[in-house]
């Protein structure tokens, strides 16, 4: 090296010791974006998450309540409240879903679902044991063009607009899940790994959008482990497990999305590389290399889903109700109509708006596109807020039909476990306004936080990304006043 | 033909290999599998046959319960469960500490009667179903062990 190039050298160096350390990023002024906890220095946990009972017992459990589920759903009661068919799905699983699961484990039901399971066992030919053989079934890949969510959003919406009737009907319930098990199985046998979980499971299409704002990830503890480590068992398999069956690379896993919590990565993984990591959350909205318009209307059908069965479920407008619930089949019509034209077309046009208000306003630097794709990911916060505030109201007032129907799951009058006369009984339903406007107060301020930091990410100027972020703020003030007033008005 | 044959004995060959060096582990699990898609319903179903067995059932319908007459003994629990053919009934023993306030359309509700000593116990619809409610009892007859 030239003495020329040693001072530049050294003079640089200099500099970047001198310079100040770029601020951290922070969640809502205190919470360090890249703060993590990594769980699995526990030994306990990483000997639970490497062991295959881990997945294998609770999918098993699950399968059996599926079973009775199914059962109850075609020879049980027609009574939605005495059914275990409607009470166990749409109160106790879908509250779990949003209040817990999804918050707090991502996709963690993914890795224990019961629907696709007799699939993937015939797939791999084996239950718990690792066995190297090419697997059953044709394991064809799915076509390239058809590698997003835009078929999951359009499942979605098909079956939004029977949604008055499954939720209440055991037997639309039953017809739904029995449908999921049967496609499913049967894709299994036809394409590789998840292939159906990914890219068609109307369920796993949602927890996959709002599993990016769970609290907990799967990530590799070390990039340069990764990067060294040639066999890519995780992504191959190995004799101790099968490569990521939801057609990830672990490696190089940057968001939730479509991580199914299997933890096969963690059993493949010769180096130990795989850490399971508390976080705060919603990190990954801000991971920009994977974001997508199929993503984005995702968000939006969701957050409108939300509005609209608030509206149908809780409303006091019972024309919407009968329309929802076919009382007749023109009025039906015209509720489908109409949820599908609000939740793909009209949000869509509102949020198109405000990004092209943002783009305006910031000088239009960057593509539109970019702009309205990356916004619509702070809809994500608000979104599963507006269903967790949604869900207290389905579980508060409900709950106690659980603890009637695992006593007599059919309505035929059986008492396995004496709680059969369990009787109706509310609970804190004096809190509910209260929790419901909390959880969306909460929703709002991080979307707030998520909006600001992506108009930082997307307009790297501050005084651009300021302006930018304005219309963001007011679309999200008008979103979080339609839901409060849903809510609680 | 020959060749298909022989490729199915191969393949099949396989997979009995494969199932033979599958393990303890695999075995379990295929038992809980066979407790889940077999033993499971159907001790469900068999425990369903058996409550059948051994409960009177009662529809209500407008006005009357069929049957209209209950037998019973003193002392030694009688397992009724109800079912209401038309619209909401409600089913009391007069007497006794058994009771159903809402008996919905489609949804089968059960209770246990005791009653202490011999005699004639009425049972009655204690929800208005229309005109001739009042008219709506049956007889629960009791008699010594």
């Amino acid at each position: 090296m030239s003495a020329e190039k040693r001072v530049v050298a050294r003079t640089a160096t200099a500099e970047a010791v001198d310079a100040p350390a770029a601020p951290r990023d922070v969640f809502l002024g205190f919470v360090p974006v890249d703060a993590r906890l990594e769980l699995t220095k526990a030994p306990w946990l990483r000997r639970l998450l490497r062991s295959r009972w881990t997945t294998f017992l609770p999918t098993a459990l699950n399968l059996f309540l599926f079973l009775v589920i199914l059962a109850a759903g075609i020879v049980g009661t027609p009574v939605g409240n005495a059914n275990i068919a409607i009470v166990f799905i749409w109160i106790l699983w879908w509250s779990a879903l949003m209040l817990v699961l999804v918050p707090f484990a991502s996709r963690l039901w993914c890795g224990m679902c019961p629907l696709p399971v007799l699939g993937e066992w015939v797939q791999r030919f084996s239950l718990v044991a690792r066995r190297w053989h090419k697997p059953l079934g044709l394991s064809i890949k799915w076509p390239k063009k058809l590698r997003s969510m835009w078929l999951v959003n359009g499942v979605f919406l098909g079956v939004a607009a029977f949604s008055g009737i499954i939720t209440t009907r055991p037997w639309a319930t039953v017809a739904l899940l029995g449908s999921i098990m049967v496609l499913g199985t049967g894709l299994f046998l036809v394409y590789e790994r998840r292939t159906f979980c990914r890219y068609l499971c109307p369920v796993g299409g949602f927890l996959g959008l709002y599993a990016n704002f769970a609290a907990i990830e799967i990530r590799p503890k070390s990039q340069p482990v990764c990067v060294g480590h040639k066999s890519k068992e995780c992504i191959l398999g190995s004799m101790a497990g099968h490569g990521c069956p939801w057609l990830e690379q672990p490696t190089n896993l940057k968001r939730n999305t479509y991580c199914g919590m299997c933890f096969e990565c963690f059993r493949c993984c010769s180096q130990d590389n795989m850490g399971l990591y508390v976080r705060p959350f919603g990190t990954d909205l801000l991971v920009e290399s994977h974001r997508g318009l199929d993503e984005s209307w995702k968000a939006f059908i969701m957050l409108g889903a939300a509005a609209v069965y608030s509206a149908t479920m809780m409303g006091p407008w019972g024309t919407l109700k009968d329309m929802a619930n076919l009382r007749s089949f023109g009025g039906w019509a015209l509720f489908a109509v109409g949820l599908i034209t609000v939740l793909a077309g009209v949000l869509p046009a509102l949020h198109g708006a405000s990004a092209w208000l943002s783009w305006r306003l910031a000088g239009r630097t960057v593509p539109l596109k970019k702009v309205f794709t990356n916004f619509a990911y702070h809809l994500v916060p608000i979104g599963l807020l507006a269903w967790i505030g949604f869900s207290f109201a389905i579980l508060l007032p409900n709950g106690s039909y659980v603890i009637r129907v695992i006593s007599d799951p059919f309505g035929w009058g059986w008492n396995l476990f004496g709680t059969a006369h369990f009787a109706w009984t509310p609970v804190l339903t004096s809190w509910l306004p209260a929790l419901q406007a909390a959880s969306l107060l909460f929703g709002f301020v991080y979307s707030l936080d998520v909006a600001w930091k992506i108009a930082r990410q997307t307009f790297p100027a501050p005084a651009a990304a300021a302006r930018a972020v304005v219309p963001q703020i007011v679309l999200l003030g008008g979103i979080t006043a339609a839901f409060l007033w849903l809510f609680v008005g | 033909m020959r060749t298909f044959m022989r490729a199915v004995s191969i393949w099949g060959r396989r997979r009995l290999f494969q199932l033979r060096a599958v393990g303890t582990g695999e075995i379990v699990a295929l038992a809980v599998v066979a407790v889940v898609l077999v033993v499971g319903p159907a001790s469900v179903f068999a425990y369903g046959r058996w409550m059948d067995r051994h409960v009177a059932v009662v529809h209500a319908r407008q006005w009357q319960y069929a049957p209209n007459v209950l037998h019973a003994t003193a002392g030694v629990p009688l397992r009724i469960r109800l079912e209401s053919d038309d619209v909401v009934h409600g089913f009391k023993v007069i007497g006794l500490d058994a009771q159903v306030t809402q008996l919905i359309p489609g949804k089968s509700m059960e209770l246990t009667v005791t009653a202490p000593k011999p005699g004639t116990y009425l049972y009655m619809c204690t929800t208005y179903c229309g005109l001739k409610h009042a008219m709506m009892f049956g007889k629960l007859i009791v008699t010594a062990p």
